[in-house]
């Protein structure tokens, strides 16, 4: 690992050297850029800014190319999956098998109360065996989720040193109630999961399970979450996660903004990350074929001389190539360049990183109003809302910068859920729906 | 017999059976214990099998945090600490606290995440000094493990991430280190720490979840036994669990062991039927039901041979009254004859009509004698099953007809009035001659004997759906109720003594019914509305073949 850092390090310099100062380094396959919500920043005092680190994926290698994948699924076969959901659920798991090819490898994890490796880990070339396995399938009991989880990890460890993409597909539609079942316990098994590579998408089926759970689980693992009113979705779902799957292009993607000149980091929009006294460290784990995922962070940026250009950050974007197998490295710098002249500030704001902006906020404050609302305090979850729409339209009250049209309107959406959610209150699919869209914006998984 | 010796008999027989069946019970009962017991000491031996690869991989998991703690280059603790971290899965967070109290790690003054204030606020009192650091784990006794594939990967993936950590070869131990189990709002929290010499304490907090994750496959139950095995926590909560009982309510476990010493509180509990319990609880229920059967066999066979001990020295009895009845019986006619023959012989009789009367006595004194013999005849015949039938298709009617005018004179000394009722035809039957005249006989002289106060009996030839009977109806006392059942044993008597007003050896209706019997046909008692006794023979059915 010393070795690792020394040869970034170096990767790092050369690019430093090699690359003037607005950087677009384009590495093998991602491309990292990094630009502020304002490219020309207010000269004198101290202020805040946003930085946005974008990268790029390329596009998915083809099918005989691509890096096999180690897929679990883990079915929730508890009571309440009875009818048409386990028999949709199980038509998915085999649309999911379908779509492996024999370099694949294929295990399913089913759990009531009691968890049983229904297929261990094999190749998926091994399709009818596995399918009978998967009508086999018969609802009923509780819901031992943890277990669950725990044991498709168990599944995938079987082959974890190999070159896979690891993935866990867990569907559920019902609370965990037997183990560990808060959402902060399942995040931390996301999260250490995540540490080996491992991810879980998590796909909630019906009113009834718990969103938090759910999506705090695929969050801290860097997986996708789903909300499925409809079983009937759900091969849909199935196949447009392995779509994910079969095209992921880097792995363990760690991206590291160090910060220079004195800047600091406040706080990263959005996302989880650690944050030290000068830099952060936010770990995405895997990116998908043409897919761009981005991070917000928020930089306390120390006052500079009218029309100095100063460095501000360093971003790096480490990951493995999932095809060669190899480490590759991405640098980028950030730069600011100082205007006394307010105009010219104002001219330079960048219109997508502000809705960028704009849309976390929003997503940011969905999750609050969520919280506030479960803590019966239901008047300040709407005007948790409705403040933060003020607040993102109100021109200089969000970032000293005038609100783009787009960003409005993103804001302006707030202010339906806020009188929606005053009249109609909040239900179970209104909260997940507020959780689900909150964290398909914060991660940038695709709607679908 | 007297009932005194029959009881006391009875109680030697069944006091010891039952004394030996209950200790028999007991036995049973012990041994189902002990079988019971066996079946729960292997399940508790399964659950301590469980309980040592989870202390196995604990000892692994500890092992595999201290070495490369101790490890790490003192003057880059901190950023190493942090690698670390970031790559273990196991690892929660990472500290170097000075003994002082002042916290290196996680870096006070920069930005805390919320994880890291609220480690922190976890471990404040051990990290101020007000706990102490070092505390000992107790060692737990060595366990043979199977050494098979899952808990061989899972102690091997706690290897793995030690891995990760820069490892450098130092023999001797110059640092100290520790396991400390941390309880803070009711959850465990594991903390393993090092320190050198007079250096900061250091070590790393497991990510308790994830290894509750890894430990949940060593957490097993064969398929298709029944039993669950659970790992919980000290508040009984099932943290993860393999089988299929539901362990989440209020089921309480069959047995429970420790986990490991380096995870306190939390157990090993096993749910569901011990197997090996239904063998035991069999082997008890057959048990069982042989002693019972055997105890019974005892009982009725012990019954059966003092009931029959009875009924021997019952029959003795009875033959006995029946040797001195016949004899009776026989000298009364005996008697009769030969006083009357003497008063012929000496001549002293001169009246032709008083010698005619004395033959009539003797010749009807003879009657009686050669009636007395041929029923104690046909009685020991009929005993021997050698009574031989001819049977012809004889008029009933006739006959009985024949037999009532014969016996007229014995009715008219007794002053009873004969009657006779019904068809004149169709009463034509197969019959055994002498054996039917006896039974007719047998059933008069009883009238007579007997009912001779009722003045009358009638007889009734009937036929009907029922067949071709004859009743013989009388005004005589009738047959007690009690006695009813009894009125055909043979030896049987209403009035069983000698000294019983009407003389008789108990054999008539017995022998009349076996004939009748033999014939066919059968003799019936039925009580007669306004007192007095109706004896119903009826007669065999069709013609002879």
């Amino acid at each position: 690992m010393k070795k690792a850092k020394i040869v970034m390090a170096a990767a790092a310099v050369a690019a430093a050297v090699a690359m003037p100062a607005q950087a677009r380094v384009e590495t093998r396959g991602v491309l990292c850029r990094a630009e502020l919500d304002r490219a020309v920043l207010l000269a004198g005092d101290r202020q805040t800014a946003v930085v946005k680190v974008t990268l790029d994926a390329p596009e998915a290698p083809r099918e005989t190319e691509r890096p096999p994948v180690n897929l679990v699924i883990v079915l929730d076969r508890s009571g309440s999956m009875g009818g048409d959901k386990i028999e949709r659920a199980k038509e998915a798991a085999i649309e999911a098998l379908r779509r492996l090819g024999p370099q694949d490898l294929f295990s399913l994890v089913v759990y009531d109360h009691n968890v049983e490796t229904l297929v261990p880990a094999q190749s998926a070339a091994n399709t009818e065996w596995i399918e009978s396995r998967i009508r086999q399938i018969r609802p009923g009991g509780n819901t031992a989720l943890f277990g669950g989880v725990s044991q498709g990890a168990a599944e995938v460890r079987k082959n974890v040193e190999g070159r896979y993409v690891h993935r866990i597909i867990l569907l559920s539609d019902g609370l965990a109630n037997v183990g560990p079942s808060s959402p902060a316990d399942l995040a931390r098994l996301g999260a250490s999961l995540l540490k080996e590579k491992i991810s879980v998408t998590t796909v909630g089926v019906g009113n009834d399970y718990n969103e938090d759970l759910m999506t705090q689980l695929a969050q801290r693992s860097d997986g996708n979450t789903y909300f499925v009113e409809s079983s009937r979705d759900l091969p849909r779902i199935f196949a447009a996660e392995l779509g994910d799957v079969l095209s992921v292009v880097a792995r363990r993607v760690i991206l590291e903004i160090e910060c220079e000149g004195g800047a600091r980091p406040i706080r990263i929009i959005g996302r989880d990350g650690r944050i030290r006294k000068d830099g952060v460290e936010i770990h995405l784990n895997q990116l998908y074929g043409g897919q761009e995922k981005y991070v917000l962070v928020e930089l306390d940026i120390p006052g500079g001389e009218p029309s100095e250009v100063k460095p501000i950050a360093v971003a790096r974007c480490r990951y493995e190539d999932a095809i060669t197998a190899r480490e590759v490295a991405a640098t980028t710098r950030v730069t600011a360049t100082f205007s006394e002249r307010k105009e010219e500030v104002a001219q330079s704001a960048n219109i997508a990183v502000q809705s960028e902006i704009v849309r976390n906020a929003a997503a940011e404050a969905k999750d609050r109003a969520v919280e506030l609302w479960d803590a019966g305090r239901r008047d300040e979850a709407v005007r948790e809302l409705r403040d933060t729409r003020q607040r993102l339209t109100t021109k200089g009250a969000f970032y000293n910068y005038a609100v783009s049209e787009e960003a409005l309107m993103e804001a302006d959406k707030l202010e339906t859920e806020a009188s929606e959610l005053k009249s109609d209150g909040m239900s179970a699919p209104r909260r997940k729906l507020f959780r689900a869209s909150s964290y398909q914006t914060r991660t940038q998984q695709e709607n679908r | 017999m007297k009932r005194v010796p029959i009881i006391l008999f009875w109680l030697m027989l069944i006091v010891p059976a039952l004394v030996v069946g209950a200790v028999a019970f007991r036995l049973l009962g012990h041994e189902g214990e002990r079988l019971q017991r066996v079946a729960e000491d292997a399940l508790r031996a399964r659950a301590q099998l469980v309980a040592g690869e989870l202390d196995l991989a604990m000892r692994d998991l500890r092992d595999s945090m201290v070495g490369p703690l101790a490890a790490l280059e003192p003057d880059r603790l901190a950023g190493e600490l942090d690698d670390w971290a970031q790559y273990n899965p196991l690892i929660r967070n990472v500290f170097v606290v000075e003994e002082s109290g002042k916290v290196l790690l996680p870096d006070p003054e920069g930005p805390l995440s919320g994880e890291e204030r609220s480690f922190l606020q976890r471990f404040d009192s051990l990290f101020e000094g007000r706990e102490p650091w070092e505390r000992p784990v107790p060692d737990s006794a060595p366990v043979t493990v199977a050494d098979d594939v899952s808990s061989y990967s899972v102690r091997r993936s706690f290897a793995r991430w030690s891995e990760v950590a820069p490892s450098a070869s130092r023999d001797e131990p110059d640092y100290r280190s520790g396991w400390i189990p941390w309880f803070s709002e009711n959850k465990l929290h594991l903390l393993a720490w090092v320190r050198r010499a007079d250096g900061p304490y250091y070590g790393a907090e497991i990510e308790v979840t994830a290894l509750l994750a890894r430990l949940a496959p060593l957490v097993r139950s064969e398929a298709g036994e029944g039993i669950t095995f659970a790992l919980r926590d000290g508040d009984g909560r099932t943290l993860v669990q393999s089988g299929v009982v539901d362990t989440s309510g209020e089921t309480e476990p069959v047995l429970e062991v420790a986990a490991s010493p380096l995870l306190p509180h939390w157990s090993v509990a096993v749910f569901g039927p011990v197997p090996g319990a239904g063998v035991a609880r069999g082997f008890v229920l057959m048990g069982g039901l042989l002693v019972v059967i055997f105890i019974a066999a005892i009982v009725i066979g012990g019954s059966l041979l003092l009931w029959q001990a009875h009924a021997g020295r019952r029959d003795a009895a009875q033959k006995t009254t029946f040797v001195s009845n016949v004899s009776h019986e026989l000298k009364t006619p005996l008697t009769t004859i030969r006083m009357y023959a003497e008063l012929l012989a000496d001549g002293r009789v001169k009246e032709d009509a008083k010698k005619k009367d004395y033959l009539r006595v003797i010749i009807d004194q003879a009657q009686r004698l050669t009636r007395l013999v041929n029923n104690v005849l046909d009685f020991s015949r009929i005993e021997q099953n050698r009574k031989r039938y001819t049977i012809e298709v004889l008029d009933a009617r006739e006959l009985l007809v024949r037999i009532l005018e014969m016996q007229r004179p014995r009715f008219d000394e007794a002053g009873m009035k004969v009657s006779l009722s019904g068809p004149e035809e169709g009463f034509a039957v197969p019959l055994d001659r002498d054996a039917f005249e006896q039974a007719v006989l047998n059933l008069t002289d009883n009238a007579i004997k007997y009912a001779s106060d009722g003045q009358e009996l009638q007889v009734e030839l009937v036929s009907g759906v029922q067949g071709r009977r004859i009743r013989f109806l009388d005004r005589g006392p009738g047959v007690p109720v009690s006695h009813r059942e009894r009125l055909f044993q043979k030896f049987h008597r209403v009035d069983d003594s000698l000294t019983s007003r009407h003389p008789g050896t108990g054999l008539g209706l017995s022998i009349a019914r076996k004939m009748m019997r033999d014939m066919g046909g059968d003799i019936v008692f039925e009580p007669r509305n306004g007192g007095g006794a109706c004896f119903i023979l009826c007669l065999p059915e069709g013609r002879a073949s």
